[in-house]
């Protein structure tokens, strides 16, 4: 077993793209010093700092929370904070930006794509009525809280959308995530915004483009369990094409 | 998807190949279950040839049936109940995925599934021969 103290060397190979000179991307190799803690993260900082200071990636938090570190890592979407060096050595480790986003520089990707999705699910809370502050908040209950949590833990960190070939072969398509946000206001009890936000999730690029591969929910780190989200929604889709979902909400069940 | 967020003006986009399936043994399981469907799909036609050959006349259908017990004929069928069979399972294994937000362990879904079609199986089997004996 190595100390936890020692330092040891791992080769890292990069993904390089400059779009100043437009020449398709290529692998660069660093060797790069690590120690036992020493995330992936931290080993691409130590090479901005210390070998190659053109290189660029995205990060912020270091702690799994912002969600803008994301690469792939030998070819499997992860956080590259959340990742460790130790877990690699002594094989080589391969390091591309996430897999189906147009490169900008390096790993950083163009997320616009996602974005615009995100913004179409409209990912906001829609009351029936909005009340003034004085009136307090709006309660509810740990088991209506249940039904939408996990799914509010996302933290558009865009693995799942570098995990599925899906969203690679029609691009068109909504997406793991930006599905699982619309899921997780339909199912608030608060929310009334279901009508509003069914011509996204009805379309053949919402909920009926997935085949349920379910490596999103896989590479998820944060639980949010994408495929449950579209998968429970092709049943609501589906009573809501024949109309059942309006008369059982006329008859008081569902919100 | 265009939208009130602009792309990136200068961007590199990788070609998704063909093979994208191969370079991950998930995709792999993935693509067992999606191909596995293709024998449901022969093992309909396998029917679907019994009652055309019913509807020709006795001597077809019983052409039909002397057909099925030929050794070749019960390797072939033994090879689709496996590939039906674990074709059925993979369906199990998502079914987790389509339920509402219950509080039930994924795996006691599966499980669930999987015992009872496998019991339903062995009513209808014994069910079957206890009428055609
Ligand atoms: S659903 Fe999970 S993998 Fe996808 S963006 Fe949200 S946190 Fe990341
Ligand atoms: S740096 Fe924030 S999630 Fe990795």
């Amino acid at each position: 077993m190595t100390a936890e103290t020692e330092t040891r060397t791992i080769e890292i190979d990069v993904l390089r793209y400059d779009p100043d000179s437009g020449a398709p991307p290529r692998y660069q190799t660093y060797k790069v010093p690590f120690q036992h803690d020493t995330s992936v993260l931290v080993g691409l900082q130590y090479i901005k700092d210390h070998l190659d200071g053109t290189l660029t990636f995205r990060w912020s938090c270091r702690m799994a929370i912002c969600g803008s570190c994301g690469t792939m890592i030998n070819g499997i979407p992860q956080l590259s904070c959340h990742t460790f060096l130790r877990d690699y050595w002594p094989k080589k480790l391969r390091i591309d930006p996430l897999e189906h986003f147009p490169i900008i520089k390096d790993l950083a990707i163009d997320q616009t794509d996602f974005l615009n999705k995100l913004d179409s699910v409209k990912p906001y809370l829609i009351p029936k009525q909005d009340k003034p502050l004085s009136e307090g908040a709006y309660l509810q209950t740990p088991k209506q809280m249940e039904q939408y949590y996990n799914y509010s833990q996302c933290i558009n960190c865009l693995l799942c959308y570098a995990a599925c070939p899906q969203y690679g072969l029609t691009p068109t398509f909504t997406g793991p995530a930006a599905l699982a946000l619309l899921h997780r206001y339909n199912a608030d009890s608060r929310d009334v915004g279901w009508s509003a936000r069914s011509d996204v999730l009805n379309s053949e690029d919402g909920v009926w483009r997935c085949t349920l591969v379910g490596y999103c929910s896989e590479v998820c780190p944060k639980n949010v369990d994408p495929a449950h989200a579209i998968n429970q929604n092709k049943v609501n889709s589906t009573l809501d094409y024949f109309g059942v979902l309006k008369l059982l909400s006329t008859v008081g069940f569902g919100k | 998807m265009s939208g009130r967020f602009k792309p990136a003006v200068k961007t590199y986009t990788r070609p998704v190949t063909g093979t994208w399936w191969k370079e991950n043994p998930f995709f792999l399981v993935y693509m067992a279950r999606e191909a596995t469907a293709l024998f449901v799909f022969i093992y309909a036609l396998v029917l679907l040839s019994g009652v055309i050959s019913l509807a020709l006349g006795q001597s077809t259908y019983e052409a039909w049936q002397a057909l099925l017990t030929t050794k070749t004929s019960l390797v072939f069928h033994l090879v689709l109940l496996g590939l039906l069979a674990y074709h059925t399972y993979t369906w199990f294994k998502v079914m987790p995925k389509t339920t509402p937000q219950i509080d039930v362990a994924p795996q006691t879904i599966v499980k669930t599934g999987v015992l009872f079609t496998a019991g339903l199986s062995v009513v209808i089997v014994a069910v079957l021969f206890g009428v055609t004996r």
